[in-house]
């Protein structure tokens, strides 16, 4: 068997290189034995811990002895250098801090960016018992995507009839209220079956899990575990909390057990405060008693542990034979809208921390972070190299000096490169403090939910190692080579007196190349950022379809056993009487959910529209909202064909539909969409709590395409039916009043009050901060890209400025002699002046193929702003063109205005 | 030589080398400790310590020619040097020295 790739491979870098074929081999050695006696999951385990703790001994006796390998650089003088690298900083302190300040952004950047990617994408479940045996399974949804949830009754025929898994557990996250009020605090739970913290292999520090009798719904005890922050926050850790009841929408529970420190959802790393057996009625999501029974109703995450001897490919043929079975047994339930047979799909616990359809996007979006993050780092790395080239430049004398006293060149390195590891080392804790704080930011974004979502991004032991490996880097990218320069010139030409310009062209050489290198990745973010900006502002464009100003939103769920469509269309329009009845509120507008909202996705249809006729495995699920006759006023919708609803298309007149531009574009290509007919086959809405009979509708009207919910979702299908026609138990009432919208929300509250025990999905708030949440990732990352490209741009006129500055100091000797023969110094000063503008272009060269490239790799995630954007790509080439000759021509006019004759007298 | 301290797992693993004499290797002096004390050793401390010993000067190393088996490796031998007999001896008389009397030896004897 082979030793674990990664854990090897660490193993290898910490070991000095003497030992390391003995310490590989014993590794080997321990394993092999252990796998022959206690199987290979042990073995793999043994090695795995047995690296893990060999990491620290061997790479801290490599550290002792890598200076020797560098030539005697420990010892007794090391304390002595960085003493006085301190006072050289100290002398500096504005470079000092310039410098400081840049390297903390770039690593605290690469830190930040390293840690979240690392708890959601890289890191096995935290708080789990051998996480490397965890599995997750997931059933294909409607339109073929494998990885949807699993229905209860199938998670049940999957438990028993396979024998790959040690254990099977079905898990469910969930909202409730906490305490006696509905409307009180929100908490995350999940709800989970009995044997899923046995399944998790956690050990729970108090009580205990789920009995299999506890985990019955409607069960008249009901039991939870605590969370370890609940228990501590809310009980102060009181080991007497067994036995007490906590009420989740206003319900008894008895707290039997408390889960380990670290534990978290299983969905998306969420803090759960609590976790409950599956069958909790009242659930934020309708928990309707058909959910444990109904085939169809898909909602449960399934996790397992495979037997020993059982790896991945077994697994996934095993549950290929369980899938067909299912699909036998079972017929149109178990096929998607295409008419596919349904699969099953499994994929390790690690790769399930997020939505798996979703992993490889984010995985290239954090890839393209951390290089944004790195060209930063770099670009900070570059000035600092240019301040140092530029600093052994002044210094060339004084090495010069003790070089020739006998001084070893070792010696001489170590001098200059105490500042590099110095200022390295502050940089990297202060950036190292600054990614702490930022995951801890990014772990709490407020979300406009009313939920206190907070996501465990821990920034342990590995993220430390990365922020360390990055200083360790960075001072070796901009010490090393400008100290093995400063160390390397002709010394009698420095000790007769100035600089020669044969040692000169070699250092111009360096900083020519840092100052093109520096201009591409400037070049590159700045682009970037106009390009997101305008992708942000295109994503306003479309909410700008939607007027939502002054609009206040309040939802309400009808889940009344046994009612009927017309119950709840009579019941819900009552209460539309009574809030138009309030003084404070206008109009009130009907709609089943709020568009571009994030709920989207609950109400959809499947359809037969006439004359289309469905592409093999086409899917026919297309959302739809329905709306009282009012609403398209209000929300500013006119039709670009036909009309939209009135009065008349109330319960008893003829179903009428309007459909979205793209639903014609797809459905209904060729002549008039209007009078045509589609036939809802059935419909899914938020609660199932009532079948809807099939029914067919005219198309009467069509308006542009809305946003529906995802940011890059534009001209999606989509259809509107007459809320009168066609009620649906979840209901959102748009009110708008002759004030502003913050002033309706508590009259909102006040009329709209959730059934008993039970959460609201949209409590009352304004329809702005309803859409600001779907506005949210585009413009966070337009916003932090906008910063990034700032501070690139800033970095890098720096570094300009700098090389400029310090040629013209350079080339003081040359400049005062031409003058006193009268030449005069414009030359010298045009001379340097448009070499640098040419290394200039021809990084903004390079740095343009870059970012026109890179606008291809994210087109996914950039919405109606072209890879290629005339716009981004001219302003950015315009701001920088202005900022780089600014660079140029400020320390150009300084070094013409110079006494020239009193700075060669100084020299 | 005679002051060198030797810490607690550098005593361990000096007496495993004195106990295997010529057959003191990694594997070897890694399972004589485990026996003995109970206690799971890492790879890397050992070899870490092992390394530390031999820059004092208390230990040497002869690495062997890969063994005449199928996919055999050389192995790195170890032996004390005088100076760590030396130092071995004075750890030993002086832990004995502390312990006198207190009847802790006594304890786990068989």
């Amino acid at each position: 068997m082979r030793p674990p790739a990664l854990w090897r491979g660490l193993v290898r870098l910490a070991c000095p290189p003497e030992d390391r074929p003995f310490v590989l081999a014993d590794l080997r050695h321990g394993m092999e034995e252990r796998a022959r006696t206690e199987g290979r999951r042990a073995a793999r385990r043994w090695y795995r811990a047995q690296a893990a703790r060999s990491l620290v001994p061997l790479g801290l006796r490599r550290l002792v002895r890598l200076p020797d390998a560098l030539g005697g650089l420990a010892g007794a003088g090391l304390l002595a250098d960085l003493r006085q690298a301190v006072r050289r900083l100290v002398a500096t302190p504005l470079q000092s801090v310039v410098t400081v300040v840049s390297l903390a952004v770039g690593i605290g950047l690469a830190t930040t960016v390293f840690a979240v990617s690392n708890a959601f994408l890289l890191q096995p479940p935290a708080g789990v018992g051998d996480p490397e045996g965890l599995v997750a399974v997931y059933t294909s949804g409607e339109d073929g995507d494998p990885y949807q949830p699993t229905s209860f009754p199938d998670f049940l025929d999957l438990q028993e009839g396979l024998e790959i898994f040690e254990s099977l557990a079905a898990v469910r996250p969930g909202i409730v209220s906490w305490g006696e009020d509905a409307g009180s605090e929100r908490l995350v739970i999940e709800m989970v079956t009995a044997g899923y913290f046995g399944m998790l292999e956690t050990a729970l520090p108090l009580g205990r899990g789920f009995a299999p009798e506890e985990a019955v719904p409607g069960r008249a005890e009901q039991v939870t575990v605590l969370s370890w922050e609940v228990w501590q926050e809310r009980f102060g850790g009181d080991p007497g909390v067994l036995g007490r009841a906590v009420r989740f929408n206003g319900r008894s529970f008895v707290v039997v057990g408390v889960a380990p420190r670290g534990l978290v959802g299983r969905f998306l790393r969420l803090k759960v405060a609590a976790w409950v057996p599956v069958g909790l009625p009242g659930g934020l999501y309708h928990a309707t008693p058909g959910e444990l029974v109904d085939r169809a109703d898909r909602e449960y995450l399934i996790y397992g542990r495979l037997r020993e001897g059982v790896d991945l490919d077994v697994a996934r043929s095993r549950l290929d034979v369980a899938a067909r079975r299912l699909h036998d047994a079972h017929g149109p339930v178990w096929e998607d809208d295409g008419g596919r047979a349904r699969a099953l799909t499994v994929l390790p616990a690690r790769e399930a921390q997020v939505p798996p359809s979703a992993r490889a996007a984010m995985l290239g979006t954090a890839a393209l972070l951390l290089a944004g993050a790195v060209a930063i780092l770099l670009l900070a790395c570059a000035n600092v190299a240019g301040l140092f080239l530029a600093r052994g430049h002044r210094r060339w004398r004084e090495v010069a000096i003790r070089l020739s006293l006998g001084a070893s060149r070792s010696q001489v390195v170590r001098l200059l490169l105490g500042e590099a590891v110095l200022l390295a080392g502050v940089g990297g804790l202060v950036g190292f403090l600054v990614a702490t704080r930022a995951t801890a930011l990014l772990g709490a974004i407020p979300l406009p939910l009313d939920v206190p979502l907070s996501f465990a991004v821990d920034t342990g032991w590995p993220v430390a190692a990365f922020a360390t490996a990055t200083s360790v880097l960075a001072c070796v990218a901009f010490g090393l080579v400008p100290a093995v320069r400063s160390t390397r010139p002709d010394l009698t030409g420095a000790l007769e007196g100035g600089t020669r310009l044969s040692g000169l062209r070699r250092h111009g050489g360096l900083g020519a190349a840092l100052v093109a290198f520096q201009v591409a990745v400037t070049v590159v973010l700045v682009v970037s950022a106009g390009l997101f900006l305008r992708g942000a502002s295109a994503s306003s464009a479309v909410k700008g379809a939607l007027d939502t100003r002054g609009i206040a939103l309040a939802s309400r769920m009808e889940r009344e056993e046994g009612a009927t469509q017309e119950d709840v269309g009579t019941r819900v329009m009552e209460l539309a009487d009574r809030l138009r009845a309030r003084p404070e509120i206008d109009e009130v507008a009907l709609a089943s959910t709020p568009d571009l909202s994030s709920f989207r996705g609950g109400a959809t249809a499947r359809l037969d529209v006439e004359g289309h006729v469905p592409a093999a495995g086409e899917t026919m699920a297309v959302p739809f909202n329905s709306v009282t006759p009012n609403y398209f006023a209000m929300v500013g919708m006119r039709p670009s064909l036909g009309r939209t609803f009135t009065a008349e298309d109330g319960a008893g007149a003829p179903p009428v539909a309007v459909v979205s531009e793209a639903f014609v574009r797809r459905y209904l290509p060729d002549g008039s969409p209007l009078g045509r007919r589609l036939t809802v086959l059935e419909q899914r809405t938020f609660s199932t709590a009532f079948p809807s009979p099939e029914r067919s509708y005219t198309v009467v009207g069509v308006v542009p395409d809305v946003r529906t919910s995802a940011v890059a979702e534009v001209g999606r299908p989509f259809f509107f039916t007459s809320y009168e026609q066609n009620p649906t138990p979840l209901v959102v009432f748009h009110a708008r009043g002759g004030g502003d919208a913050a002033s309706l929300v508590p009259v909102l509250r006040e009329e709209i009050e959730p059934p008993a025990g039970d959460v609201q999905l949209v409590p009352a708030r304004t329809y702005d901060e309803v859409v600001a949440f779907l506005l949210l990732p585009a413009r966070l990352s337009s916003r932090v890209l906008t910063w990034a490209g700032g501070f690139a741009l800033v970095l890098a006129l720096m570094g300009v400025y700098g090389l400029v500055s310090f040629t013209m100091e350079r080339r003081t000797r040359e400049m005062a002699i031409r003058q006193a023969v009268g030449g005069g110094p414009g030359r010298v000063v045009r001379q340097v002046s448009w070499s640098v503008l040419r290394l200039a272009a021809v990084g903004a060269a390079v740095g343009f193929g870059a970012a026109i490239l890179l606008g291809h790799l994210v087109r996914g995630v950039l919405s109606g702003v072209a890879p290629a954007d005339p716009v981004a790509l001219a302003g950015g080439g315009l701001v920088l063109a202005v900022g780089i000759t600014a660079a140029v021509l400020v320390p150009a006019r300084r070094a013409l205005r110079r006494d020239l004759m009193g700075a060669l007298g100084r020299e | 030589m005679g002051g060198t301290f030797l810490a607690e797992f550098e005593l361990y693993v000096m007496l495993a080398v004195a106990r295997l004499g010529d057959d003191a290797y990694g594997v070897a002096i890694r399972e004589e400790i485990e026996e003995r004390t109970g206690r799971s050793v890492s790879v890397g401390a050992l070899y870490a310590t092992l390394g530390r010993l031999g820059d004092k000067g208390l230990l040497r190393f002869q690495v062997s020619d890969p063994r005449p088996v199928q996919g055999g490796r050389s192995r790195k031998y170890c032996r004390l040097t005088p100076e760590g007999e030396e130092a071995l001896g004075h750890s030993a008389s002086m832990l004995s020295r502390m312990m006198e009397g207190l009847g802790y030896a006594e304890e786990g004897r068989s």
